[in-house]
């Protein structure tokens, strides 16, 4: 009854995630279509930010919600489970993504990294005990995440308004349409609500979550320390991230900003 | 039992060498490719990226050992790294791209102002950042040119516990020898990142520069 109950709820959650998803949709379009111009971020090229005292309330609410609660489990995940366990995870997760990244993959017309992720697949699977272990990392054939806001913007979609989204933090209107249609197109996930556990779908979405904050515990620790703004290096650390990862974090695809010769002083 | 034990053990073997020279010959090709394309161009520059190379190379390695080195006082350790960073890292030119535009607008105090209190909280930023790399191996593992001037070198850090890191390093040539003016972790530039911090400071300050500089004297 309770678990009947509680999967009820979560339906609802996710409904109304995917409802506030189409409503982002809409209001990205609506912004593509107005110049939109005097809302970039001075100093940061790219970066636009329309929305940004919602989004300063939103980024303090999830400080104390992390501080609270994520952040702490996070830290204790890292701390009490050994490392190699942690890696184990990680590989299953990354396993379980196969199909959504192999979507990806091949919606951004990356023949060799479809391959790649059918390759890892294969193999971390049968012989790697079901995902467990990285054999074909081992190899040398890495991992890549694909998502659908990667696609987007492969596709020549831009970020659209900046974002922080209620305990998922930072995000862009592109960035959470992707995230939205990856949940929503996902095999895995039809797969379980077909043979009705939904329980188990909604366990790989938060292990998903807790694995990434644990990933990222000294990185945003660091970050905080040493910025004096958190909100504003975040965001901009958010922007530089995604755009690493559109390119596939390619040493030759990436420029980086033109920094001149200061010789006046 | 045993038999299906078995006929499932010869399947994955069956799997393993139908999939893996495929991929291994496909890997080792493209390795090939790279490797003569790269031969190439190194060859006309061989001399520069090399020395960027091995300047990172030490410096990595230097920055990491004396942090690490649990024999050295704090307050030690910080002085040999301040030293380390100011040999080693372009200190006028990160802290006048990290400023950006609002450069221009400051007078000239606090201008002077700025680069002392900029000098002293990177210090603070690049040997935590440092910290955390401590008893970890960094390998270089190529560069190329970076704009016109620059050479991005290529190093992963090897962690014990997690995943590894690409850090990239960029070094331009100042007065004969090579200076660090940026590290981007996975694709994030720090100085891209203090800017934009920065700028965000002096933005909601009301477009002063004073308001940056109160938050740096706190430090």
């Amino acid at each position: 009854m309770l678990k009947s109950k509680a999967i009820a709820m979560i339906n609802k959650i996710q409904n109304l995630t995917v409802l506030t998803a189409f409503a982002v949709m809409a209001l990205f379009l609506a912004s593509c279509s107005s110049s939109g111009s005097e809302a970039v971020v001075s100093g940061d090229a790219g970066i636009s930010d329309p929305f940004e005292s919602t989004n300063r309330a939103i980024f303090s609410f999830n400080a104390v919600v992390d501080d609270a609660v994520i952040h702490p489990i996070a830290k204790g995940y890292n701390a009490v489970v050994p490392s190699r366990a942690r890696t184990g995870v990680d590989n299953v997760l990354k396993n379980l993504r196969s199909p959504v990244n192999f979507a990806n993959q091949v919606l951004q017309g990356d023949v060799d990294g479809a391959g790649t992720v059918v390759v890892r697949a294969v193999v971390n699977t049968l012989l790697g005990l079901g995902g467990l272990v990285d054999l074909a990392g081992y190899e040398g054939i890495e991992y890549e995440g694909e998502d659908f806001g990667q696609t987007l913007a492969k596709w020549g979609v831009g970020h659209g308004p900046y974002l922080v989204v209620p305990v998922l933090g930072p995000s862009s209107a592109r960035d959470y349409v992707g995230y939205a249609v990856d949940s929503f197109a996902d095999p895995l996930r039809w797969y379980l609500f077909n043979i009705e556990e939904e329980g188990v779908y909604y366990g790989k979405v938060g292990a998903d979550y807790l694995n990434l904050r644990a990933s990222l515990v000294d990185v945003l620790e660091d970050l905080e320390n040493s910025s004096i703004d958190y909100y504003a290096a975040t965001r901009s650390a958010y922007y530089q991230r995604r755009e690493a990862l559109v390119n596939d974090l390619g040493p030759d695809s990436a420029t980086g900003p033109a920094i001149p010769d200061y010789d006046d002083y | 039992m045993k038999y299906g034990f078995l006929f499932s053990c010869v399947c994955v073997v069956g799997v393993l060498s139908a999939v893996y020279p495929a991929q291994a010959y496909g890997l080792s090709a493209t390795l090939l490719a790279q490797t003569q394309s790269s031969v190439l161009y190194v060859e006309a520059n061989a001399t520069s990226f090399t020395a960027a190379e091995n300047f990172v190379g030490k410096l990595a390695d230097q920055g990491i050992s004396f942090l690490s080195d649990k024999n050295i006082s704090e307050a030690k350790q910080k002085a040999e790294f301040r030293k380390l960073l100011n040999r080693n890292f372009d200190m006028t030119t990160i802290a006048r791209f990290s400023l950006g535009r609002h450069w221009r607008s400051a007078t000239k105090a606090q201008r002077d102002e700025y680069m002392k209190l900029f000098k002293a909280m990177i210090v603070d930023v690049y040997s935590s950042r440092f910290k955390d790399y401590q008893g970890q191996k960094i390998s270089i593992v190529g560069s190329r040119e970076e704009g016109k001037r620059d050479i991005l070198v290529h190093s992963v850090l090897k962690q014990d516990s997690g995943p590894d890191v690409k850090v990239d390093w960029r070094v331009r040539n100042r007065d004969g020898r090579y200076k660090v003016i940026d590290v981007i972790v996975e694709g994030v530039s720090m100085a891209v990142t203090q800017r934009s911090d920065f700028s965000s400071v002096v933005q909601r300050g009301g477009g002063k520069m004073e308001a940056l500089l109160v938050h740096l004297r706190a430090n």
